[in-house]
């Protein structure tokens, strides 16, 4: 009875301060903090030219998407996979900026009013850079296509589209000329799969909690 | 670009830092103030100094920290102004751990063990409040199981908040345990059904006694008989599944729905050659696995192509076809081409200069033709393959990386063209040397012990397989002192001179983790510290795997703990500092033993004699009854009283037995206390009262010492021989005697040794100065070995010596007789009734026993009757001698008096194989027995007018007991 009281008691109880930041999302004892969810709202937003938004319901989907990463990036760390090095990070800075078609000074000022951090934003694009070709190498060398597959998709798929696409009367390439062409789309299509399986899995198999209180 | 660079490398303030950031931290407070992980080692984990300016990114840093030790279930950190700055506070929430998990209140089966494993609930794993309904929803599945149905579980918490331990406690009130009722059997015609049910064994006396209860074991045994007697039918594709075991709890029965899909028949024949039932049984798997699958048929063909290949067709080649027969059954047929029949003649190995041949040799299964055991070699290409693959591992592992193996086979040699000749060439190439090693990464308080134990070194030869070798020893390293999470990795250069690499090893030693102390449970009647000092570890020691280990095994040899479960507390978490968990389940303190015999042989009535001195063939049954206390007092020593009662003996023994005496693992003190009255000795009863101390010390795996100091009395009574003459050995007599016993112990398997050998020797000296009536020295030692001949045919020999010296004056008479050496019998020489050999009493026949031993053992042992069965063959030498300088190899014996000669005996024996021992019987003819006089007596008196009875020991003997001879 004691302890009840007393916990009610330090439940009830207001200590003064605000909140800086908080676990929002457990992996085991990994923590994913709110800052981090909020961080890649920002990073997100800033890439994409949209608002942030800061919301429950997105912050959640944020925190999903950052799930994933963390249980890739941990495949990574476990098959010790090489980070890029600086000189990468740089260039793919400078390319952002560029496609962004803006000057540095302008860059830099579109990061201030979205609240982005140039360490958030490179980390964000070291992990795009890195996750590609992780999953190149890990999941490419298990996906293979075959013949019949590719003459499915020509006449299901690729004749219907071109058809649709252009005018009556003009000849599809034949399968021998598309063949390349759809077995890269059917390749991705499988790596994307045996990805999307991967992280069912692996998260299945791992201990993932929300803390619901990060999110309301 | 440069200004870029530096640019991205600075950091901006973020919307989460609320304005804080930049601001100078003056306090960082936890809420609450107790903290699960010690102070310094928190304050590093924060990183978060007064003075410093807050930095959101670093807070972040912290949590992640923080939340990585596995303490914490919740971080929030909070800020507030203050005069000076910032004021953090870290607001936590500690996590749980699962301590000590029981299941009271089931009887067996399941056993406790396996109901606390059904839980899924880890020693030392991280406790959520979920887990206990999980746990508590697979307590009822292994119920059920069990046939509980109507069990109730009432689980309960107890919280220890300094230690962050949850105990939780299912009570189980269990209800009945359900019968099994007739089975409802799905895909079988109703004919079939009575068959089906009877195979389950589910009830009870073909079902005159009704159905027997439900435990897991008996269904999955029901479920395979039935599958067995399919495939003993050869329906080899049948499926037999447990759809549900349904509950009627009116009745409370448990009826079992099975799905039975029978399949086709399946039966294998040959072609082209002929292979008899039981080979084909054994060769083709899909007989062992019970199922007729593709592979398994496949690896049929493949198992009887070798067959006949290692039979001398060395060209065989099996194939098969399935077919469906007229009536519906599945025929498998193998169509054999056998080919002709070689025989390998030759075998050379060729270009090999780094290895001589014998090495090279030793390491292939090919074999050329030998006179007996492989008449025509031993030969196949997959032989082959396996050969060409082991030559290549040895030289790629010895640094030549571009060896290659050819093979020619030469068919046909000078006037037998059906003998082989093989060839195997070798092409070394260079061998590559490491020219320079490089370790990184390994700290100066391992860098000594690291460089020693790699042994790929500057100048040996280069390989994978060492460098794998080299990082389990450096892993099994690290992780025995305390580095869980170390890593090794290795890069390999060429370096500037030919054939030569340079070596770089990287070692990743991670952060070490400490004992930060032990958390010990479920001691009921066990002393904490006795356990403690079983504990190869101490607190603020690395933790070292191997040490939990050792630990756990000391307290397993105990021999008081029925489970000793051992694990890491929150073993995933970063903190350095580790609470070990060791979670105890105590043994019963009581265990009961009796048991109920017989010892038929030579050995007498229990009644002296005196018409037959020799023995006669007698029946003694025997009843034991025995009582242990283990963990006496909390000590986990044990105290035990065995009684034997015979018509022949009555003994009790007192013991007191303390192991890992005084800590040490391979120390064990024994007192113990005897009282034993024995007729076995036809010439008296004798009541031996007894005291000993022993020390008994394991020095190696194989050497043990014993040390002991043995104060005995003996109570000579019933005497049948002449007291008068032998006025010595009727007396009273006090042995206080030291001695000390060296045992070595190299056999394979001390009941039924096939290898090996075992050695002992023991000394004792009984002296006044140990309040001895009488002083003597006695040496007895004993040398056995065990040779396997020839598969499960082995060669057993033993010999035994004993010397017995008085040094009173007198000599060797002032020995009480109970102290002399005797022998004969099913476990020394079998040519004698049990303790007949020796000299005997002139005027009684009787023995007297005697100072000299000399006995040899030869034993053929060798299988008779599938694996159950054995018989031997056997030959025993030796006597008991009237003093060491006696001791004779002379096979006749001269007059009535002389004893001093060798007996032999010859014989066969049989032998059944049982969990205890084989049970043995022994006919043994002693062609040499010896022949004795003795008066005719009524009673002590020699009847009138004097009659001499002269009396042979019979040549045949037999014997029956339990265990090898020796």
């Amino acid at each position: 009875m004691i302890r009840t009281l007393f916990l009610l008691a330090a439940a009830t109880c207001t200590l003064p301060g605000e909140l800086v930041d908080r676990v929002a999302v457990a992996l085991g004892n990994q923590a994913v903090t709110l800052s981090a969810i909020d961080e890649q709202i920002r990073v997100s937003a800033f890439l994409n030219r949209q608002p942030a938004d800061f919301s429950p319901v997105h912050r959640r989907r944020m925190a999903e998407r950052m799930i994933e990463q963390t249980l890739l990036r941990r495949e990574m760390e476990a098959s010790r996979f090489t980070l890029p090095g600086g000189s990468e990070v740089s260039a793919a800075l400078e390319r952002t900026r560029k496609d962004r078609g803006e000057t540095e000074a302008e860059f830099q000022a579109a990061m201030t009013k979205y609240g982005v951090g140039a360490d958030a934003l490179a980390r964000n694009l070291v992990f795009q850079l890195t996750i590609l070709r992780f999953i190149e190498l890990r999941f490419r060398p298990g996906s293979t296509v075959s013949d019949g597959e590719v003459e499915i998709y020509y006449r299901e798929t690729f004749v219907p589209a071109w058809e649709r696409r252009n005018a009556a009367g003009v000849t599809p390439p034949d399968l021998d000329d598309a063949r390349e062409e759809i077995e890269q789309v059917l390749l991705q299509t499988k790596v994307d799969q045996s990805m999307d399986e991967w992280l069912k899995q692996t998260r299945a198999r791992t201990r993932v909690r929300f803390l619901e209180e990060a999110f309301q | 670009m440069v200004s870029f660079v530096a640019w991205s490398l600075g950091a901006i303030a973020t919307a989460a830092d609320s304005g804080f950031a930049g601001l100078p931290v003056s306090a960082v407070r936890f809420d609450p103030a107790e903290q699960p992980i010690p102070k310094e080692e928190l304050e590093l984990l924060v990183g978060l100094r007064p003075g410093s300016a807050l930095d959101p990114s670093a807070v972040r840093e912290a949590i992640e920290r923080l939340y990585a030790t596995g303490r914490y279930t919740d971080v929030i950190v909070h800020a507030e102004r203050d005069a000076t700055g910032v004021s953090i506070r870290f607001e936590t929430k500690g996590t749980w751990f699962v301590g000590r998990v029981t299941v009271e209140g089931v009887p067996d089966p399941p056993n406790k063990g396996q109901l606390v494993n059904a839980t899924k609930l880890a020693l030392g794993t991280r406790f959520e409040t979920d887990d206990v309904r999980a746990a508590t929803a697979n307590l009822e599945k292994k119920l059920d199981g069990n046939g509980f149905f109507e069990a109730r579980i009432d689980p309960r918490l107890e919280y220890d908040a300094p230690t962050q331990q949850v105990y939780i406690d299912f009570r189980i009130d269990p209800g009945p345990r359900a019968r099994f009722t007739t089975p409802s059997i799905q895909g079988l015609e109703a004919s079939q059904i009575p068959r089906v049910i009877q195979s389950t064994n589910w009830p009870r006396l073909w079902g005159l006694l009704g159905w027997k209860p439900v435990t897991e074991s008996r269904v999955a045994q029901g479920l395979d008989r039935v599958r067995r007697s399919f495939a003993k039918r050869d329906y080899l594709q049948s499926k037999i599944s447990l759809d549900n075991l349904e509950y009627l709890p009116t009745v409370q029965r448990a009826r079992p729905e099975l799905t039975v899909e029978a399949g086709p028949q399946v039966r294998v024949r040959t072609d082209g050659a002929k292979v008899s039932r039981g080979r084909i049984r054994q060769l083709v798997p899909i007989y062992q696995e019970q199922s007729a699958d593709r592979d398994l048929i496949v690896e049929g063909a493949r198992n009887l192509t070798e067959y006949f290949r290692a039979q001398g067709y060395f060209e065989a080649k099996s194939e098969f076809t399935t077919e469906t027969e007229t009536d519906g059954s599945r025929a498998i047929v193998y169509t054999i081409d056998r080919g002709d029949r070689f025989k390998l003649a030759r075998l050379s190995v060729q270009g090999n200069t780094y290895f001589d041949a014998r090495t090279i040799r030793e390491r292939l299964l090919t074999t050329p033709a030998t006179r007996l055991r492989y008449r025509r070699g031993r030969f196949s290409d997959s032989l082959l393959r396996n050969d060409i693959d082991s030559i290549r591992e040895l030289y790629v592992s010895n640094g030549f990386r571009s060896v290659k193996i050819g093979s020619d086979l030469q068919r046909g040699l000078p006037g037998k063209p059906n003998w082989l000749q093989l060839g195997i060439r070798i092409e070394e190439g260079p061998q590559w040397l490491i020219a320079r090693r490089q370790i990184e990464g390994v700290s100066a308080a391992h860098e000594a012990e690291i460089d020693q134990m790699v042994t790929s070194a500057p100048g040996q030869p280069f390989s994978e397989a060492s460098l794998a070798a080299d990082r389990d020893n450096v892993l099994a390293y690290y992780y025995n002192n305390g580095y869980p999470n170390a890593s090794f990795d290795w890069q390999v250069a060429a370096a500037r001179d030919a054939n030569r690499v340079d070596l770089k090893l990287t070692v990743v030693e991670g952060a070490p983790q400490f004992v930060r102390n032990f958390l010990i449970g479920g001691l009921d009647v066990s002393d904490p510290e006795m356990v403690l000092r079983r504990i190869r570890l101490t607190p603020g020691e690395p933790l070292s795997q191997a040490r939990l280990v050792e630990s756990q095994r000391r307290l397993y040899d105990l021999g008081v703990f029925a489970r000793v479960d051992v694990a890491v507390q929150n073993p995933d978490g970063t903190e350095s500092g580790k609470y070990v968990l060791y979670q105890f389940e105590e043994a019963r303190k009581y265990s009961i033993n009796f048991g109920f015999g017989a010892e038929i042989a030579r050995i007498g009535s229990g009644t002296p004699n005196f018409d037959a001195p020799a023995g006669q063939p007698g029946f003694s049954p025997r009843a034991s009854l025995g009582i242990t206390r283990t963990n006496f007092a909390g000590t986990g020593h044990s105290v035990s009283l065995q009684t034997r009662v015979s018509n022949i003996q009555k003994r009790v023994l007192a013991s007191y037995i303390a192991p890992q005496f005084k800590g040490s693992d391979n120390v064990t003190l024994t007192v113990s206390g005897l009282y034993d009255q024995s007729l076995d000795v036809r010439t008296f009863q004798a009541t031996r009262q007894e005291g000993s101390v022993q020390l008994s010390n394991r020095v190696s795996r194989d050497v043990t010492f014993q040390s002991r100091f043995t104060y005995r009395r003996n109570i000579i009574s019933s005497l049948a021989i002449d007291d008068d003459l032998v006025p010595i050995f009727s007396r009273p007599g006090r042995v206080g005697i030291a001695s000390t016993t060296f045992i070595q112990d190299r056999r394979d398997n001390p009941i039924d040794s096939k290898r090996g050998y075992y050695n002992t020797i023991d000394f004792g000296f009984a002296s006044k100065i140990f309040a001895s009536q009488t002083d003597y020295a006695r040496v007895l030692a004993r040398n056995s070995t065990y040779h396997r001949v020839w598969k499960d045919v082995v060669l057993a020999r033993s010999v035994a010596v004993g010397w017995l010296n008085s040094f009173t004056v007198g000599g060797v008479s002032e020995v009480p007789l109970p102290e002399r050496f005797f022998s004969g019998g099913a476990s020394s020489h079998r040519g004698f009734p049990d303790n007949q050999a020796g000299p005997r009493d002139l005027r009684t026949g009787f023995p007297l026993g005697g100072s000299g031993l000399l006995n040899s053992n030869f034993e053929l042992r060798f299988p008779l009757i599938g694996d159950s069965v054995g018989g031997v063959l056997f030959h025993d030498a030796g006597n008991v001698y009237s003093s060491l300088k006696t001791i004779s190899f002379r096979v006749q014996q001269r007059d009535f008096k002389d004893f001093d000669y060798m007996v032999h005996a010859v014989g066969a024996g049989i032998r059944y194989r049982t969990p205890v021992g084989p049970v043995r019987i022994d006919f043994a003819y002693a062609p040499n027995s010896p022949s004795f006089q003795f008066e005719k007596r009524d009673g002590f008196v020699p009847v009138v007018p004097r009659t001499i009875v002269t009396q042979r020991l019979n040549p045949l003997e037999f014997h029956f007991s339990l265990g090898q001879t020796f």
